[in-house]
């Protein structure tokens, strides 16, 4: 075989501990200059965000076979990427509805009735904040500030920010049919 | 030197301590959790506070991320930081569930201990605790994620010091996670260490779960038995059971951390078929009658057949004492007798051709704790991980500390991803490889030969750069992939840098915890010529009329070897481990495990350490129990306990067959081997838990055994025998739930020689007519034309390393379990 | 007054192209740059400038760039340029405008800072949740690289620097710096211990200077105009440039202005249409969620680093948040707080465990539920947790509980005493 400096070629699942990475490339050979810089283990790690929110697009949460393909695509452990998937606000680790209503309950809203929308929200739709509507068709996500202050109180859905929201009964439910027509590029396919 | 002064006590400390460390060197131990030595300051949990006073003014800082500086005043002792440290126990204790009555760390939490001694004592917040679930984290550790302080101190240690990928931290804010993606066995060799890392009962050790309060435990100073590298550890024991070993430290060895051989692979000491009782002819006899047949016979043999053909065999499991005892049998009517220090002939010549390539290559040792601060360090011949855990654990450390990690290797896994580069190097080319390299460090490049696998010379050139370069060049062999001309090879090298001005630290694997020793011993014995070296091979082979023999595995020696040591005419086995000899022994002595007693090894540096026991051994008071309840008033004297150390066993065998006293005390025996050669000066008067003592073997006139090179086999795959992590050697092999975790034996190829066979699942390798069966698996790092299996698997009659098997690809049947070493997934039993 | 980072219009109120951006004398600061100036000079020309971090915490830029001058990590290796716009502060939303409006001027500035320190690359760090924004700093992105601006040699100099967009996935904790470079490299966003700083030890171990987006916008005026010039842009003596100020609450036009840095508190909330529905004032954060509150006296602060200070809170990011008489101080608190327990990352014990602990005790204070015994509870909780973390998330979180303690005392006492809030009647009427 080559004695080419080597690092594993692709082991198959489930690794056994600590196994490289299916496909990292080589090590350096030795005596050549110090890297200055990330090698390609590093930035394929680098796109782990990318890479989980693409597939979270594509199947609406990021469910466990989600972690692996991510794994896979980044270089790392499942146990690895899911350090990741389960740090940040908009990766969801449970079952998704449809869209995404991401509600935000930070300070600003809460000035200009974020509060009342939410509650009118889950009044509307008859789940309670964090939950799946029945049909699957909606779910009500809290979230923190959406950086839109002066369209306070403001939602997400999709990859379009709605508001000011009114709270009433009729406005909230025109918000619903708008959220629920959207047909942005990050609707999840349900 | 910065000094300061810490709650009143005045104290210099080297530039750059932390004030955890110059807490302790004034006598203040500081309060810590997420702080540990060796895995550096986090400052995540912040009960280190202190208030430090500098140029008049003062602050809270925490201790462990602050460095003294020269007239620091710090005090543990103010409110200020009384009263932070409180609220750091009171918001520790907000979710913790308070189940220390249930709690196996009960009795040594250090959450429990700094909860108390920071002032909290009343939980004020009303509302419901935060819960987790638990997983299975395989057989050896119990995960209770409730406990959780969130420290780091586990998922630090285990991806950032033991490099393992499967365990880490999940969620966030007052959620996070300690644990793997999925239940399943920890794959880290190291996975025990979290028992002791964690500050309170989160990672327990589930072969110890609600057996003992730790109060309750007797405990002692003691070796591991299962390597050559001698970590320190604490057995500890309780109504007659070993119930659980941890980790002793010791900085002068292993520091704080242990592998899961280590902590895991005791329970050898309660397997059920140990031998407790003399025993006559297969009946339970005295000791008085078992040492009396065993002498006469032993001495009727030498009278009748000639001292010569009387083998007195002990390995490197046996403490230095019992191989002193055992020198010291021969004499009288037993002069002559002929003496062996290793149970494995080819393995015993390795041992003594390392130690005299250390003998006379003028380098200092590298010991356990040198790998580490190597800055550029060369492991060969070995799947370090496999032989020597620990010892792979430490050279990680030199990677991650931004040294140059080199492997020559074959099958090498753990050190891989780590590695500035791993060249696979068939052990039969290692010499060439090896003089290659010393060649390049005295700055000779030579033309490629024809065989050299291309980009090897740039590897080589690349190595030969680093260690040359190096502040602190090392070199680690193994021992068991080596032929005769690597050791010389090894030898050119470690002069070669010499010569270059880079006097390396050199080491070498050897078998067993006292092969060291063994090898010192034997290599004594050669050079008095008091006893003529092939008497493991004659008594193999059928040549003599009686045996001995103490501590010796050689159920692995073939059944032509067994029938031979079946038909002596006296054969007396003195051993704590069953196997076959014992079944065929006329007369067996029983003899205690390392945690039983007291004794002495030479680990791989060539340290010296005592050690004591922590139990008298005999059945367990749980295999007496009647009624589920313990024995209200205590037995006279333990039931089946009548065993001595080995050596005080042979003492008494030879006060039957030669007369005189027996020695009683272990000084007694060890003052006489100190005194029969200078190398072993002092070796009585060291104390357990001490740093002991490093002999130097260049004292010693070592002969360079006979050792033939490998051939590559011109047909067929040439076949190396390794230990793997867990289970392969002697003792773990029999500990449960050791034998499980380790799963059936495995057999290693070259990726390219497992496609050119078309191995998918399993393979049966032939050779001498003989053949196994056993699953493969491929591996980058195996070099071509090699298959690596595990030292335990069984062949009717042994085939020497190196040897030419045939091998062939079996239908799958089932999966195929992961790669070899700790194969966690496995569930099946041993074929 | 005359807009500087605002300047560039697009057209339909869309954002400046890269020909609208030239046509207000966009990138013409970076050419010039790239000819007539040493990248020593252009670090002395900041450091005189004045420039503070517009990201929160106001440390001299022309210091931090200075930093980047070691000889050690000018060794031919990657040295990169991180723009923070994670802008994930509650009531924050200026970088956004900014980028929405001017991207060019944000690629101008990273591409002259990036000049001036030598650094190789430059990243974006943008939350996910600014989609309109990300494709338009994309496109901008696009534009400079075709016009040979970013790339390969940039506009014929011998200088080279590209910058690529990291898109985030919404994190409060990824606006700390070092908590940035880790969820940037793909690990988890936990808050590195400093030192090694990052102009040592930053993005992959490289030499790294982390910048909020407004203050490298400020870079190309500085570039073109001197230090002098930036500084006379300022309302108050001790200031310099101008500022995006925002504002969010309770106002009655919430938008984003570009004023003179140090413009008075009272003339911008005028500015806005003053407090919503001409209720009176009861206070003001005016730099974001981590900052202490201001009331009614303190309309003619200058809003600028040091007088802020003075008052005893901070400029933040610039970014007002209003209370009006009818809001409850208590009840915001709740929300404020319950905003940095979530967010905490989960590293240090005061911040992932005392900041429930406050929720826990202000939830019960604002409910009618609390004793005096919890005011001083929550007082001495909060001193302990805001100066004893490990990275200043909970150091912000404290800021504003101080300030409740300090000037609404008396509220949280008739919370105790009434055994509910005194705000809700008046919030049951404004929402009927």
């Amino acid at each position: 075989m080559s004695a080419t400096p080597t690092r594993r070629p692709s082991p198959p699942p489930p690794l056994a501990f600590p196994l490289p990475a299916p496909g990292s490339p080589p090590a350096p050979v030795a005596g050549a200059p110090r890297p200055l810089g990330p090698d390609e283990r590093a930035l394929r790690r680098e796109r782990i965000v990318d890479v989980l929110w693409a597939l979270q697009e594509e199947r609406g949460w990021i469910d466990d076979e989600a972690v692996a393909r991510a794994a896979s695509e980044c270089g790392l452990t499942e146990e690895e990427v899911d350090e990741i998937a389960t740090f940040y606000n908009l990766l969801l680790r449970r079952p998704a509805g449809r869209v995404r209503l991401y509600v935000c309950d930070s300070i600003s809203c809460h000035l200009r009735g974020g509060d009342e929308l939410m509650a009118r929200l889950a009044e509307t739709l008859g789940i309670a904040p964090g939950e799946v509507t029945a049909d699957g068709q909606i779910d009500l996500l809290p979230t923190v500030c959406l950086g839109h202050c002066e369209k306070a109180p403001c939602v997400l859905a999709g990859e379009t920010v709605h508001g000011p929201c009114g709270t009433g009964r009729a406005e909230v439910e025109t918000l619903i049919r708008k959220v629920l027509d959207g047909r942005g590029p990050a609707q999840g396919q349900g | 030197m910065p000094e300061i002064l810490f709650d009143g006590r005045r104290v210099a400390v080297e530039p750059g301590t932390n004030l955890v460390e110059a807490g302790l060197a004034a006598g203040v131990p500081v309060p810590i959790y997420c702080y540990q030595r060796d895995l550096g300051p986090a400052g995540a949990c912040r009960v280190c506070a202190v208030s430090v006073t500098m140029q008049g003014k003062s602050r809270l800082v925490m201790a462990c991320m602050t460095q003294a500086a020269d007239g620091m005043e710090v005090t543990t002792l103010d409110p200020r930081s009384r009263e932070f440290r409180r609220w750091v126990s009171e918001w520790l204790m907000m979710n913790h569930p308070h189940d220390c009555p249930v709690c196996d760390e009960g009795g040594e939490c250090q959450l429990q201990d700094l909860t108390i001694a920071t002032g909290h004592g009343i939980r004020r917040i009303q509302r419901p605790k935060r819960t987790f679930r638990n997983q299975y984290l395989g057989e050896f550790i119990q995960h209770e994620m409730n406990r959780c302080i969130t420290c780091y101190r586990c998922s630090r240690f285990y991806q950032e010091y033991a490099g393992g990928r499967d365990f880490g931290v999940t969620g966030s804010r007052d959620r996070v996670y300690f644990g793997r993606f999925a239940d399943g066995p920890l794959e880290s060799p190291f996975s025990g260490n979290l028992v002791e890392l964690c500050p309170t009962g989160v990672f327990t050790d589930k072969l110890f779960r609600y057996r003992s309060r730790v109060w309750d435990l007797e405990i002692s100073h003691s070796i591991c038995p299962h390597c050559s590298v001698g970590c320190n550890v604490r057995p500890g024991a309780r109504h007659r059971e070993l119930q659980r070993v941890r980790v002793s430290e010791n900085r002068a060895v292993n520091g704080v951390f242990l592998c899961d051989r280590g902590q895991f692979g005791h329970g050898y000491v309660e397997e059920p078929r140990r031998p407790r009782e003399p025993r006559v002819a297969g009946r339970a006899a005295t000791w008085d009658e078992a040492l009396a047949v065993a002498a006469g016979d032993l001495v009727a043999v030498a009278r009748e057949h000639g001292p010569g053909s009387v083998a007195l065999v002990a390995s490197s499991r046996a403490t230095l004492e019992t191989h002193a005892a055992l020198a010291a049998l021969a004499t009288g009517p037993l002069a002559g007798a002929r003496l062996a220090r290793f149970d494995d002939p080819a393995r015993a010549r390795r041992a003594l051709a390392a130690l005299a390539v250390l003998a006379r290559a003028g380098c200092p040792p590298l010991e356990q704790r040198e790998i580490g601060a190597c800055d550029a360090l060369l492991v060969a011949g070995t799947s370090l991980v496999d032989e020597a855990p620990l010892a792979a654990l430490a050279a990680l450390q030199v990677a991650r500390r931004g040294g140059a990690l080199f492997v020559l290797g074959a099958g090498e896994r753990y050190l891989a991803d780590a590695a500035k580069a791993v060249l696979p190097t068939h052990p039969s080319r290692l010499a060439a490889t090896l003089g290659a390299l010393a060649a390049r460090v005295g700055g000779e490049a030579r033309a490629p030969e024809p065989r050299e696998p291309a980009g090897e010379a740039e590897v080589l050139a690349g190595l030969a750069r680093a260690l040359r370069e190096a502040r602190r060049p090392g070199l680690l062999f193994g021992s068991d992939l080596l032929d005769g001309p690597a050791f010389a090879a090894a030898a050119s090298l470690a002069r070669a840098l010499a010569g270059a001005g880079a006097t390396p630290r050199l080491g070498f694997l050897f078998p067993g915890p006292n092969g060291f020793g063994a090898a010192a011993l034997a290599a004594a014995d050669a050079a008095s010529g008091s006893s003529p070296a092939g008497a493991l091979e004659d008594l193999l082979a059928g040549h003599l009329r009686g045996a001995l023999l103490v501590e010796c595995d050689l159920e692995r020696a073939g059944t032509r070897a067994l029938s031979a040591l079946r038909e002596l005419d006296c054969l007396v086995v003195l051993d704590y481990l069953a196997g076959p000899l014992v079944d065929a022994a006329h007369v067996v002595l029983p003899a205690r495990t390392t945690y039983e007693s007291s004794g002495t090894y030479v680990n791989r540096e060539g340290r010296a350490q005592a050690f004591t026991g922590a139990l008298v051994p005999g059945e367990p008071v749980r295999a007496l129990l009647h009624d589920g309840s313990f024995p209200r008033h205590p037995l006279p004297a333990p039931p089946r306990g009548n065993s001595w150390p080995a050596w005080r066993a042979l003492e008494e065998l030879r006060a039957w067959a030669v007369g005189g006293p027996a020695a009683r005390e272990r000084p007694e025996i060890l003052g006489a081997l100190a005194a029969s050669h200078p190398f072993w000066s002092g070796i009585e008067t060291l104390t357990p838990g001490s740093p002991g003592a490093v002999l130097d073997p260049a004292r010693l006139a070592v002969a360079v055994p006979d050792l033939a090179a490998f051939a590559e086999p011109a047909a067929g795959l040439a076949l190396f025998a390794r230990d793997r992590t867990l289970g392969s050697e002697p003792l773990s092999r029999r500990a449960e739930p050791m034998r499980r975790m380790a799963g059936p034996p495995l057999a290693l190829l070259s990726p390219d020689d497992a496609t050119a066979l078309g191995v998918a699942g399993r393979v049966e390798l032939r050779a001498d007519g003989q053949a196994v069966a056993l699953a493969a698996r491929a591996l980058a790092g195996v070099p071509r034309g090699v298959v690596i299996v595990p030292r335990d698997l069984e062949w009717p009659e042994p085939l020497p390393q190196g040897a030419a098997v045939e091998a062939r690809a079996l239908a799958e049947e089932g999966a195929a379990p992961g790669p070899d070493g700790p194969q966690r997934a496995a569930t099946g039993a041993d074929p | 007054m005359e807009e500087v980072l605002l300047k560039a219009k697009g057209r339909d109120g869309g954002p400046a192209l890269l020909e609208d951006y030239r046509a207000a004398g966009g990138y013409a600061a970076l050419a010039h740059v790239l000819r007539e100036r040493a990248p020593q000079d252009l670090v002395e020309i900041v450091k005189q400038s004045g420039l503070r971090g517009r990201g929160g915490a106001g440390f001299p830029s022309g210091l931090k760039w200075s930093f980047m001058g070691a000889p050690e990590g000018k060794d031919g290796g990657a040295r990169y340029l991180v723009c923070n716009a994670d802008e994930m502060e509650p009531g924050t939303y200026k970088d956004r405008v900014l980028i929405e409006r001017n991207p060019h001027l944000l690629i101008e500035g990273m591409a002259i800072a990036a000049y001036a320190m030598e650094m190789t690359e430059g990243y974006v760090f943008i939350r996910r949740e600014y989609f309109e924004p990300s494709r338009i700093l994309e496109r901008a992105l696009g534009e400079a690289r075709a016009a040979g601006l970013l790339g390969p040699r940039l506009a014929g100099s011998g200088f080279s620097f590209d910058i690529h967009l990291h898109r985030s996935a919404g994190r409060y904790i990824c606006g700390e710096e070092t908590a940035l470079l880790s969820g940037l490299e793909g690990r988890r966003a936990i808050p590195r211990a400093k030192p090694p700083y990052p102009a040592a030890h930053g993005l992959w171990g490289r030499p790294t200077t982390v910048h909020n987006v407004e203050t490298l916008a400020c870079v190309p005026g500085i570039a073109a105009h001197g230090a002098a010039w930036f500084k006379g842009l300022a309302a108050n003596p001790e200031g310099a440039g101008t500022k995006l100020y925002a504002g969010s609450g309770a106002v009655e036009r919430p938008h984003c202005l570009e004023r003179p840095i140090g413009t008075p508190l009272g003339e911008l909330l005028e500015e806005m249409g003053g407090v919503r529905g001409g209720r009176k004032l009861l206070a003001v954060m005016p730099g974001g969620a981590s900052t202490n509150f201001l009331t009614a006296e303190h309309l003619d602060a200058p809003m600028d680093f040091d007088p802020l200070v003075r008052h005893g809170s901070r400029l933040g990011t610039g970014t007002f948040i209003v209370l009006s008489e009818d809001d409850c101080p208590v009840r915001a608190m709740v929300n404020l707080q319950r905003f940095f327990a979530r967010e905490s990352c989960g590293f240090c014990t005061p911040c992932r465990e005392g900041l429930p602990y406050g929720v826990y005790l202000l939830q019960r204070l604002e409910r009618g539920e609390g004793t005096r015994e919890e005011i001083d509870r929550l007082e001495n909780l909060y001193l302990n947790i805001g100066p004893n973390s490990f990275c200043a998330h909970a150091t912000g979180a404290a800021e504003p509980v101080g300030g409740l303690l300090r000037h609404f005392r008396g509220i949280l006492e008739e919370h105790v005493k009434e055994r509910g809030c005194p705000f809700a009647a008046r919030r049951e009427l404004a929402h009927a």
